[in-house]
């Protein structure tokens, strides 16, 4: 309650509207966009998903205790944690006067500011989701957790207002990769077990884009194309996440293999993908790439080869087409050159991205001689079936590769931590490598320690050094 | 350069009525098979034609498959780590004069040999926004333990409770019709559960709802070009020509509600 508003609530509106977002980046505001902002009408919530984006409108409904000669009132705003601690505000949100652009509400430690209140019925600040959800192991197995606005009044006598905002998990949208489907992340256990799908009766906000059978609905189509249908799935993804949970959210965390770590990276082509629902920044919160090519495949540069045709109607028989739309886009050699049109025009690699990579042995290589054996009897004049042995398989996609993308595609050129050679098993870039022969357990595998970093990526800040800053 | 390599496969592995044909002539398609368990693919090649090899390929299996001496049947066994879900098999064959053949593709369906102890649908409730608008529902069994799994679509059926709102479309694929609110309920033997839709149309041509129609909408509109029409209906479909392109972009950017379709 606030002095003089009687037993009305705080109001907690998703400035995510047309009706605000004109007015959201003005430096100067007039008598009538208050009004704006303090009575039109917007999607009442409960709080935000701390994706560092989403806005709130919070308006206090008061009596005016001004007059004519004394004008204005003072309110101050004040952001605490659920234990009524000012804390790193990356942590808590920031607050900030509406009429400041989007990003210049900055999270700085200051997270106290001033208003003057106008002559209205209620008094209008903006409020920022926080940066990151997780704020240590406290916070691990949560979806949700609390920060309160404090608002006092110069006005003597008058008790502070406490007014509570949900902060929530960012959803997590899942995108799989090339000649595979949703069901790859099945099994990508912990993070699609029961347990952690559901805490406290709510389940997490996990999102799985594409077809649950083995169609080849990514292959046959474009970097962009796929982005295209990424970036309708998504949006719709954040509206049901707003509308079930009555929250504000703009942005995802992407958890992605192979290519969907590059249509991911394409959806800053898409237009569709910059809307007023994210203030134009695009759906990207976090971005977890687990082998993707990120500079290209030489497998793919070689497939679509002339002299390879047989050899790509052999792989496109097994499921695993080169001979539409995608892997066109995934040709590169995967060391920075040769790149494809669609590798250069994805949007560069930027933070927040944390880049993971496989890498397989010799010897988990030593049955890929049968799968030459058995390409050579349909395709034996092609010059890459002779590459299909482990020793020569290097041939093709260098010294150190998860089986089709090289280590330094799948990092960017980066330093990063690469899964495979015994130590740390984990390393082919997918089940379906099987059929080459090349052993070893997948990326995906459940419990794997990908799986489990995956896990620790998505609960560690976003400034943390694990990602591309 | 992918059109001319695919009309290059296509003359490489011959499609021409009169040329030799490969098929897969057991199982069926859409034959369920589970982990494990054991499978014979028998394969044709009409007119008779000696063969230097035959093999079968497919995600499914760990490896080709590969006969050299007619008559071309493979025994072998689904991998006991089979994802369950679709998968497709395709026979592929040299002549011994050299040419290459390929079958049409056959499905399996990979199931779970458990019953699931509950099933759970995705997502739990649906908003629509234009007339339309489709959203698949995905379907998972809960076998217990830690482990959810989709469920073929052979295992569940869709039942609307009101079709005035909404229609079903193929497989578990819901489509707006009217506003309003109801609910689907899916069922797998004995059991079942419910998903809520909510079907709310605005101002025609503002598909993301925001109370405007603008360049926002025109380019969510483009983005939808050459794709299919809903049958039963469908608000992208401005000109009502059963197709959605650029005439359809055309008419939106005559309803925009300010002036050049700008944004707020």
């Amino acid at each position: 309650m606030f002095p003089g508003c009687g037993n009305l609530p705080a109001e907690l509106i998703d400035a995510s509207s047309s009706a605000f977002s004109g007015i959201l980046g003005k430096t100067s505001l007039t008598n009538a966009d208050y009004t704006t902002l303090s009575t039109a009408s917007g999607r009442a919530v409960k709080g935000v998903a701390a994706d560092g984006t989403a806005l709130l409108l919070v308006r206090l409904p008061i009596i005016s205790t001004t007059t004519t000669t004394n004008p204005k009132a003072r309110y101050t705003f004040t952001l605490f944690d659920e234990h009524g601690q000012i804390r790193p505000s990356n942590e808590v949100g920031a607050v900030g006067h509406p009429g400041v652009l989007h990003n210049d509400i900055v999270f700085t430690g200051t997270v106290e500011t001033e208003y003057g209140a106008r002559l209205d019925s209620r008094v209008t600040v903006a409020f920022k989701a926080p940066l990151d959800f997780a704020r240590g192991l406290d916070d691990y197995s949560t979806l949700t957790r609390s920060v309160f606005l404090r608002v006092t009044s110069e006005i003597d006598g008058v008790p502070p207002l406490l007014v509570p905002v949900i902060v929530r998990r960012p959803p997590v949208v899942l995108v799989h990769g090339l000649w595979d489907s949703s069901a790859s992340w099945n099994t990508f256990t912990p993070l699609m077990t029961k347990s952690n799908r559901e805490t406290m009766n709510v389940k997490w906000p996990l999102f799985n884009y594409g077809k649950t059978d083995h169609s080849k609905g990514t292959a046959d189509r474009t970097f962009l194309e796929n982005a295209g249908r990424l970036s309708h799935y998504v949006a719709k993804a954040v509206a049901a996440e707003a509308q079930a949970e009555r929250v504000a959210v703009s942005k995802v965390d992407f958890v992605v293999h192979s290519m969907g770590g590059n249509i991911v990276r394409s959806l800053s082509r898409i237009p569709t993908s910059l809307t007023v629902q994210n203030y134009r920044q695009g759906y990207v919160h976090k971005l977890i790439t687990i082998g993707t090519p990120h500079l290209g495949s030489p497998l793919a540069q070689d497939l679509i080869r002339f002299e390879n045709s047989c050899t790509a109607g052999y792989f496109d028989a097994a499921g695993m087409s080169p001979l539409n739309g995608a892997v066109s886009d995934l040709a590169g050699k995967g060391d920075g050159t040769a790149l494809s049109a669609a590798l250069k025009a994805m949007s560069p690699v930027v933070s927040p991205t944390a880049l993971l990579a496989g890498r397989v042995s010799d010897a988990q290589m030593g049955n890929m001689s049968n799968f030459k054996a058995a390409a050579s009897w349909i395709c034996p004049d092609d010059p890459i079936v002779q590459n299909f042995t482990a020793a020569a398989y290097r041939n093709i996609v260098g010294d150190q590769h998860d089986g089709i993308v090289p280590v330094a595609s799948a990092l960017n050129k980066r330093q990063g931590e690469v899964w495979g050679d015994g130590a740390s098993p984990g390393g082919k870039h997918s089940k379906s490598l099987g059929l080459l022969g090349i052993g070893g357990a997948p990326l995906l595998d459940p419990d794997g320690p990908v799986a489990t970093k995956v896990m620790e990526l998505l609960n560690l800040s976003v400034s943390a050094s694990e990602f591309v800053q | 350069m992918r059109w001319f390599l695919t009309f290059l496969i296509v003359l490489l592995f011959g499609t021409c009525a009169h040329a030799q044909q490969l098929s897969i002539v057991s199982p069926p398609s859409g034959t369920i098979v589970y982990p494990g368990g054991s499978i014979n693919l028998a394969v044709t090649v009409i007119p008779s034609t000696n063969m230097s090899a035959v093999e079968i390929l497919g995600q499914l299996f760990n490896q080709p498959l590969v006969q050299t001496v007619s008559p071309f049947s493979f025994q072998t066994l689904i991998p006991n780590d089979a994802t369950p879900g679709t998968y497709t098999v395709t026979a592929i064959g040299r002549t011994q004069d050299g040419r290459v053949l390929r079958s049409v593709p056959v499905s399996l369906v990979v199931e779970r040999t458990e019953v699931p102890v509950s099933i759970e649908a995705a997502p739990a409730e649906i908003w629509l926004k234009y007339r339309g608008e489709q959203e698949s529902i995905s379907v998972y069994g809960n076998y217990g333990g830690e482990t959810v799994q989709p469920l073929p679509s052979t295992r569940y059926q869709c039942v609307v409770q009101n079709p005035s709102i909404i229609t079903m479309l193929q497989g578990c694929t819901v489509a707006a019709i009217s506003n309003g609110s109801t609910t689907v309920q899916v069922l797998s033997g004995a059991l079942s559960t419910t998903i809520k839709i909510n079907v709310h149309t605005g101002l025609r041509g503002d598909y993301d709802g925001d109370g405007d129609v603008d360049t926002d909408d025109v380019n969510w509109l483009t983005s939808w070009r050459n794709e299919p029409v809903t049958p039963t209906g469908d608000d992208r479909d401005l000109n009502s020509d059963g197709k959605i392109d650029a005439l359809d972009v055309r008419v939106l950017t005559t309803m925009c509600t300010r002036p050049r379709c700008a944004i707020q």
